[in-house]
């Protein structure tokens, strides 16, 4: 009698596909860092303040990259399993779908009146909104195609002293973002935790008097 | 936002995973309560 295996094997991890794997994770960081830092630049050098639906947008791409970053920290350490890659992956799809939900709700918002022209100015002709919207889509497709490698492919960090700083620093590099936007909102909120609907200055400054 | 930064830190020094994922769900229904809070229209549009 013949027994059935009870286990699949994985095919042959590639060498060359778990370190374009472990870039793309990088990139990925690198994408939204972009992404968030030009956020940034609009609020700042432009002057146009966040709302509220724009800041749950933030926080939803802060969301999606932390796991992407547990990734990579895990495959700096050699830590990194295929489960746990998995896991990543899962939780920055769940992150992306949450947050095109709100661009969604909020592309919505802007169109259901005729005479609206929308919040903020536009950046190519869209609004970051509809910016937020396509990168979440992006980040659900990236995302989709790392777990459909994943027999292929697990991220694996480079030996090389050099790239491994310059994948540490980009994590820092993120993890100074989330600082950044961690400041911005108190500024933005002051002592009443909230963020008003029409924001038009920085409340912290203006309650502690300057 | 703290709650992000602090679920950030916790997955980059490579806590227990249960640790991270706790944080991270956490976060995720923060953000939704948030987003709930500040969605007080509702919206006139037929498909």
């Amino acid at each position: 009698m013949t027994t059935m295996p009870t286990t699949v094997t994985e095919p042959d991890e590639s060498k060359t596909w778990s370190t374009v794997a472990f870039w793309a994770m990088v990139l990925f960081v690198v994408g939204y860092c972009g992404v968030l830092l030009g956020a940034f630049a609009i609020q700042f050098i432009q002057g146009e303040f966040p709302c509220p639906l724009c800041m749950v947008q933030r926080y939803a791409m802060i969301l999606a990259t932390i796991p992407i970053m547990w990734i990579i920290s895990d495959a700096l350490r050699g830590q990194l399993t295929r489960s746990r890659y998995a896991q990543g992956l899962g939780l920055a799809i769940i992150a992306s779908v949450a947050g095109s939900l709100e661009s969604t709700r909020q592309i919505l918002l802007h169109i259901a009146n005729d005479k609206d022209p929308g919040y903020g100015s536009a950046v190519l002709g869209l609004h970051l909104y509809t910016w937020a919207w396509i990168t979440f889509m992006v980040v659900i497709v990236f995302c989709s195609i790392a777990v459909a490698m994943i027999g292929t492919a697990v991220p694996t960090a480079p030996t090389t002293k050099n790239l491994r700083i310059v994948a540490r620093g980009i994590l820092w590099l993120f993890l100074a973002i989330v600082v950044a936007n961690v400041i911005a909102i108190f500024c933005l909120e002051g002592f009443s935790g909230v963020l008003p609907d029409d924001p038009s200055g920085y409340r912290l400054f203006h309650e502690l008097g300057f | 936002m703290i709650l992000l930064l602090v679920t950030a830190i916790v997955a980059y020094r490579g806590m227990a995973r249960r640790w991270v994922i706790i944080l991270w769900v956490v976060s995720l229904v923060a953000m939704l309560c948030m987003f709930k809070y500040h969605v007080t229209s509702k919206l006139h549009l037929h498909f």
